[in-house]
């Protein structure tokens, strides 16, 4: 015994969330964070918008500053839980106990299971600060031929990290870039952005193999498109997506894992049938209530939302009576310009767009809707829309679709609550 | 018309990190307060602070070659950091409620009145915080300045704190010409 104990699994943003909510809330047990990167938690996108590798630029806090709050960072993998115990186990033999236990483990990079690609060299994945200064170590002084494999989020800003200087290719499976969560439409709108940088593009397409180089065959010299095209490569990244890091409950006989592999939380991302166990960030699969949400389950892949499940714990931890507030979901993308993203259409799904502003002069905004309601939106050289819209939805006082196809102007509802 | 002044002064943190509010320290960084003279800074071509809830105004600060951002937060009008330390995005272009929630223009970060005070992530740090408590260590000795996120990166918070100040009507002060006119903090 020895009074409450939180333990933190993972150091992501989710875990930086928690950690920050505990004590800015007031909770003054103890609170330990088990971290396998090797690193204090880092400002994760920084990675796919700029390919930076400089920690001190990269940890949201110092060292000093967990020591000040009383926050015990182990740098170790958990690789088991005894739920009926309380106990975490690690990699190197460690035993951690806790009284609460918050698992914000993340993704690990989806890779390709075609020839090639799981033997060849320079073949990255980018998920932590090693991938990223791998990719850079590869292309070095640049003048590189680069594939990404995978046109939506990660895959097109690293494509638009790495465009100045080398000759970039970006290959997708979608008709448009960023298709499944923009739509055919919005995503060439991005495209042509991102072609004006010089990225070339290959959609529509599916990889058969890589191929080695002719002058060092340990490494990659090419990727096969199953229609024959033949992509000189010296780096092939992939963008492929992720899957939750949940190997460690993968055996648990306590805990049933969902097919894909996440974790079932409610509101306050407690997980479902465990007690005092928390998942957030990309393994929790949790109820949506924003609009058009009906409470249905999503598992949202973003920063934002795993540092906002991370507050919401700590709050829960704090006040357990109390029913979380709902966030409303919100994501950016460097994408030659910067694009903004405000709700989440996992839930409901989206039957239309309502386009507004200038596409041609880069100025739009995005309108998802199902029937009536805007159930999320994105924007390019407009704000502070998104913000707005961020606050309406989280409000529940987003206009009707009727109202915004009608030429409404969210900004001119003026501040809202 | 009554000049708006801004006391300010340097907070010297020897992180720039936002500290946690910890029980135990927080009574130590309150009494470092009263042993400190303000200085006093006009806020450039304001007469009167009549903003109405949800409503801010960015301002120059004469003297400091710098710029506050003025919110009627819920009410309260507090002065706050003109950039967002997340990644330099100006608050002037946020959304502030009228419930004085204030969200960042560029990547939805949102803070709750006292402004110090994040609710909602994006930007897990704080524009510096001015007019609110808790007001934290200061320093007499280090020159006061408006921190900006010299760059993209999310490390600086709470480095100074302001007082909004209003100095009392030449008629209720009684005496306008003394030296000694009382400045008087006001909670707007």
């Amino acid at each position: 015994m020895g009074g409450d104990k939180v333990l933190v699994v993972g150091g992501g943003s989710g875990a930086l969330g928690v950690i920050e909510g505990l004590r800015n809330g007031g909770y003054s047990g103890a609170i330990t964070l088990v971290t396998n990167e090797g690193y204090l938690p880092i400002d994760r996108p920084k990675l796919s918008k700029a390919l930076l590798t400089d920690l001190s630029k990269l940890q949201w806090r110092d060292a000093e500053w967990y020591k000040s709050g009383n926050v015990e960072v182990v740098q170790d993998e958990v690789t088991g839980v005894d739920f009926a115990t309380k106990t975490a186990s690690t990699k190197s033999g460690g035993k951690f106990a806790y009284t609460k236990l918050v698992l914000s483990t993340g993704g690990t990079p989806r890779l390709l299971p075609l020839q090639g690609f799981k033997v060849l060299g320079n073949i990255f994945t980018l998920r932590n600060v090693g991938d990223a200064k791998k990719i850079n170590e590869a292309i070095g002084d640049k003048g590189k031929k680069i594939v990404i494999i995978g046109s939506s989020f990660i895959g097109m800003e690293i494509a638009v990290a790495t465009s100045a200087g080398n000759d970039v290719t970006v290959v997708g499976m979608e008709k448009a870039p960023l298709e499944r969560v923009l739509g055919e439409k919005v995503g060439n709108l991005i495209k042509a952005g991102v072609e004006a940088k010089g990225v070339k593009f290959y959609l529509n397409a599916g990889v058969d193999k890589a191929e080695p180089s002719a002058a060092n065959p340990s490494n990659v010299g090419a990727v096969l498109l199953k229609d024959g095209t033949k992509l000189e490569a010296d780096i092939v990244i992939l963008g492929v997506g992720v899957a939750p890091a949940t190997e460690y409950l993968r055996d648990n006989s306590v805990v049933r894992l969902e097919p894909d592999g996440s974790l079932k939380t409610d509101e306050s991302f407690a997980v479902v049938g465990l007690k005092d166990v928390y998942a957030i960030g990309d393994i929790a699969t949790y109820p949506y209530h924003g609009p058009g949400g009906a409470g249905k389950f999503v598992r949202i892949e973003h920063w934002n939302v795993a540092q906002n499940a991370g507050r919401t714990v700590a709050n829960h931890i704090a006040n357990p009576g109390v029913k979380a507030e709902f966030f409303t979901p919100v994501f950016w993308s460097a994408l030659g310009a910067q694009m903004r993203y405000a709700g989440n259409t996992i839930a409901s799904g989206w039957d239309d767009v309502v386009l507004q502003g200038s596409p041609d002069q880069g100025k739009w905004v995005a309108y998802y809707t199902k029937d009536d309601t805007v159930v999320a939106m994105a924007s390019m050289g407009m704000d502070p829309v998104m913000a707005q819209c961020a606050q309406l939805m989280q409000l529940n006082k987003m206009p009707s679709k009727k109202e915004i196809a009608g030429g409404l102007d969210v900004l001119s509802l003026g501040p809202p609550q | 018309m009554k000049p708006i002044l801004l006391f300010a002064q340097r907070l010297r943190l020897r992180s720039l990190q936002p500290q946690f509010v910890h029980p135990v320290t927080s009574f130590r960084l309150f009494s470092v307060i009263a042993h400190n003279m303000a200085q006093e800074y006009k806020l450039k071509d304001v007469a009167s602070l009549s903003l109405k809830p949800g409503e801010k105004q960015e301002v120059e600060v004469e003297g400091l070659d710098a710029k506050v951002l003025l919110v009627n937060a819920g009410g309260t009008v507090q002065a706050v950091g003109p950039k967002c330390t997340h990644y330099g995005a100006p608050l002037a272009k946020g959304i502030l409620g009228t419930n004085g929630k204030l969200t960042c223009p560029w990547h939805g970060g949102k803070l709750s009145p006292p402004l110090s005070w994040v609710c909602n992530a994006a930007d897990v740090i704080a524009p510096a915080q001015l007019a609110s408590t808790p007001r934290l260590a200061i320093s007499k000795t280090a020159p006061p300045s408006i921190p900006s996120p010299s760059s993209r990166r999310p490390n600086v918070t709470v480095p100074f704190t302001l007082r909004v100040t209003r100095r009392r009507s030449r008629r209720a002060v009684g005496n306008p010409t003394s030296s000694a006119t009382p400045w008087v903090e006001t909670r707007f």
